[in-house]
Order: structure tokens, then C-alpha cells, then sequence
């Protein structure tokens, strides 16, 4: 059954609107730990011609 | 690239830092700046971020070869276009998908910086595989969810102008992460 709420109004939800931030604040983190952490990170470790990744 | 890693010493140049940690800047800018930015102001960080995103992803370009990039990329921008196109026709609700999916995120986060002094090639792998259950189906999630906003908010407003932008930043999140999770698993390595 479908219960989507096609009449959902986020302007009139008081605190609802803040609800993708925190999405995407996670998802900022996760992808920047991906990317930061998980590769640019280990550049520190590069020495001379290797890189270790 | 030459602007960004130290040549004589090895490691991060000053401009290399920046790039690191911009990222995370803006997001956090973003997040808290919400409700006092203008939706202008947020256009402009949102293209700042995803400049900065693309010079920060670029470091993909020393761990992985070119092609297994591309490769990876196509199949990312497949399975993201798939399932944004789920997300947009199923008559079903995915907001306990939603739910359950962002639960799984904030595990595989924990799990990832465990991993980090951990050093583990295996729970990396099993992350990376969680990820890409995690971000096809948030994609789908998502597209679903701002489907939904735009049919309630008024168009040209002010605060349908911000929630478009913050849409665009989780969509946008989701296939960066996607297309790392998948790199992760699929991608040629460099020796």
C-alpha cells in the first residue's frame, strides 16, 4: 500500500527542514573520511618514489 | 597535483592541507548555516564545496589507474541513475529503507574509523560493500524524499530554493560515495 504523503509540506513541519542537514552532514563526513582519511592521509607516508595507498 | 604534495619531501603541501580539510569545512558550514544563509549564499558554498570536492578527489588519480576510474565511474553513474529512477516511479514508501540505511551509515562510519588504526584489508572490503548497499538505497531514499518535498513546497520561494540545494548536496553526496565504495572494491591499484 502506498503510504507516501503526497500533500507533505516541509515549510509546515516545525524542526523538519533541519532533518536533511543531518543527513547530509553524515554524508559529508563519511565521504570526506573516504577521500581524506583513506587515501590523502596515507600520502603523508609517500616517500621518495613509492606511494603507499 | 604538483601544488598540492611537497616534491622535495613527500606529504602535503600547505595548499594540499587546505584542500584535505575544506571539505569537511564546508559541510559543517552548510550544516550550522542553514537557516541564517541565503539561498544565494548556499548556491555559491555548494559550488565552492564540489570545486574544492573535485580537487580533493583528484587524489584517486595516484592510487588508481585511469581506466579502472572510468570503469568504476560509468558503473557508479548506472547504478546511481537506476536507482534514482526507483526512487522516483515505486509506488512503496522507503522511509523505514531511509531509516534503516542511515542507521547502517553511522555503523559503517564507527566501523571505518576503528578501521583506521586497525588496519584491516578485510572489514575495509566489507565496508566498502556495506557502503554501496547503504548509498543505492539512500539514493533511492532520497530521490523519493525530495520528490515528495517538491510536490508540498511553493515553487520560486525562498525556502524551496534552500531545500533544492541541500537535496542537490545529499544527492550529490550519495554518488561520491557510492563511486568511492565502489572504487574501493573494483578499482586497479596502482603498484
Amino acid at each position: 500500500m502506498d503510504n507516501t504523503n503526497w500533500n507533505f509540506n516541509p515549510v509546515n513541519q516545525p524542526g523538519l527542514a533541519q532533518k536533511p542537514l543531518t543527513r547530509s552532514f553524515i554524508s559529508g563526513v563519511f565521504s570526506w573520511m573516504g577521500i581524506a582519511l583513506a587515501n590523502p592521509l596515507l600520502l603523508l607516508m609517500y616517500s621518495g618514489t613509492t606511494w603507499i595507498i | 597535483m604538483k601544488y598540492l604534495i611537497r616534491s622535495d619531501q613527500g606529504g602535503l603541501s600547505g595548499l594540499g592541507y587546505v584542500v584535505m580539510f575544506a571539505p569537511l569545512g564546508f559541510v559543517l558550514l552548510m550544516g550550522f548555516g542553514f537557516n541564517k544563509l541565503s539561498s544565494t549564499a548556499l548556491t555559491g558554498i555548494f559550488l565552492l564545496y564540489s570545486m574544492i570536492m573535485g580537487i580533493s578527489l583528484s587524489f584517486i588519480f595516484l592510487a588508481y589507474t585511469q581506466s579502472s576510474i572510468f570503469q568504476v565511474f560509468f558503473i557508479s553513474a548506472a547504478m546511481f541513475g537506476v536507482m534514482a529512477l526507483t526512487g522516483y516511479t515505486t509506488k512503496t514508501d522507503l522511509t523505514k529503507l531511509g531509516s534503516l540505511m542511515f542507521m547502517a551509515l553511522i555503523g559503517i562510519i564507527i566501523a571505518a574509523l576503528v578501521n583506521f588504526f586497525l588496519k584491516s584489508d578485510t572489514l575495509s572490503y566489507v565496508i566498502s560493500f556495506i557502503s554501496v548497499i547503504v548509498f543505492t538505497g539512500l539514493t533511492a531514499y532520497d530521490v523519493q524524499k525530495l520528490k515528495n518535498i517538491g510536490a508540498g513546497v511553493e515553487g520560486g520561494s525562498e525556502s524551496a530554493a534552500k531545500l533544492s540545494i541541500m537535496g542537490a548536496l545529499t544527492l550529490y553526496l550519495d554518488f561520491i560515495n557510492l563511486f568511492l565504495a565502489l572504487l574501493r572494491i573494483f578499482g586497479n591499484r596502482r603498484s
